[in-house]
């Protein structure tokens, strides 16, 4: 049997500034592709050494959405890219990291925490997320992992709109 | 065969000419009712599949041509085009989520059961109305360049793929 591993629950973020009550909320899952997958065998477990930040792929469309009154985690799953090979495998701890997400946004909705190694949000999220709406969005491996969850998690979670593109 | 997943649009997948995506079929008693003549299972994982349903159309798109931009050169429409919907369709501009009816301090996975509409899409027809994807909303916008927000503690997955056992 495999190890289990503790891994960071990070991403960017992008929500309005000025909206005046909780905001819709949605996360995304950007590309990780297999040729990137490829292009790091070595990388050393968790982190991959070179494709670090693909949760800045669509920062533009984050930013954009978050200019209409929606809170956009781009959540980032690059340290996922060591348990994965080109089949499906490893998509499901894909679909587990963005429960962990949720669950972590949530809990910074609810109360601040200290700033540590693990946490840097504080205060800013506490009564800022709205998670009667949440959203999702995923492209590639991401698109898999947002139906994977959806399929594994429909019967509990209120999430109301969720959009693939190119699922693998 | 088009990989057509959340939209069922109308002219078909580009190589499948004659059939259209269906999505949203979820059970197997709504296939007959829809026309469903074929199922292609993608992939098992745990407890859950998911496939694509194809059903025929009366006669093949114009084109056939799904890689044309549904905003400078719409397909036109076919005789054969019929949406296939399990929720319901709602003009462009109306909020697909109906008023926020829970108190905020319900957490999110105690939440009611899930009203995720698992809705397709009219095609775009109206090209001249559609918005600039890109046009900004009214509000001034925070950013957070890497948040950390804690751990997870996942367990690696076997060598045969998906979970492995606790």
């Amino acid at each position: 049997m495999s190890a289990a591993v503790n891994l960071q629950v990070r991403g960017s973020m992008y929500y309005p500034s000025n909206l005046g009550k909780p905001a819709r909320s949605s996360c995304s899952c950007t590309a990780t592709t297999a040729a990137a997958s490829r292009a790091a065998p070595a990388a050393p477990r968790p982190n991959c050494t070179i494709f670090n930040r693909n949760d800045l792929g669509y920062s533009y469309l984050a930013e954009n959405l978050a200019t209409w009154g929606y809170a956009v985690a781009s959540i980032d799953q690059d340290q996922l890219m060591s348990f994965q090979d080109n089949g499906a495998k490893g998509m499901h701890q894909r679909r587990l990291m963005i429960a962990a997400q949720l669950d972590a946004l949530y809990a910074r909705r609810e109360a601040p925490v200290p700033a540590d190694a693990d946490h840097n949000l504080g205060d800013s999220l506490v009564g800022k997320l709205d998670f009667s709406r949440i959203g999702l969005m995923g492209q590639l491996p991401g698109g898999d992992a947002v139906t994977s969850f959806m399929d594994s998690t429909a019967a509990a979670v209120r999430h109301r709109v969720a959009a693939t593109t190119s699922p693998r | 065969m088009g990989r057509a997943v959340g939209v069922a649009t109308g002219g078909g997948a580009g190589d499948d000419p004659g059939r259209k995506a269906v999505i949203g079929v979820r059970f197997v008693s709504q296939w007959a009712e829809l026309g469903v003549d074929r199922v292609v299972r993608l992939s098992k994982e745990d407890s859950s599949v998911r496939f694509y349903a194809f059903r025929p159309v009366a006669s093949p798109p114009p084109t056939g041509d799904s890689r044309r931009s549904p905003v400078t050169d719409p397909m036109p429409a076919s005789a054969g085009d019929v949406l296939v919907t399990v929720g319901a369709i709602l003009e462009h501009g109306v909020p697909v989520t109906p008023p926020n009816d829970l108190p905020p301090s319900v957490p999110w996975r105690d939440s009611a059961p899930s009203h995720c509409s698992r809705s397709s899409f009219p095609a775009a027809t109206a090209a001249a109305a559609l918005p600039d994807p890109m046009d900004r909303g009214p509000y001034a916008t925070t950013s957070v360049f890497q948040y950390t927000a804690g751990t997870v503690n996942l367990q690696e997955p076997s060598s045969t793929g998906g979970a492995s056992p606790a």
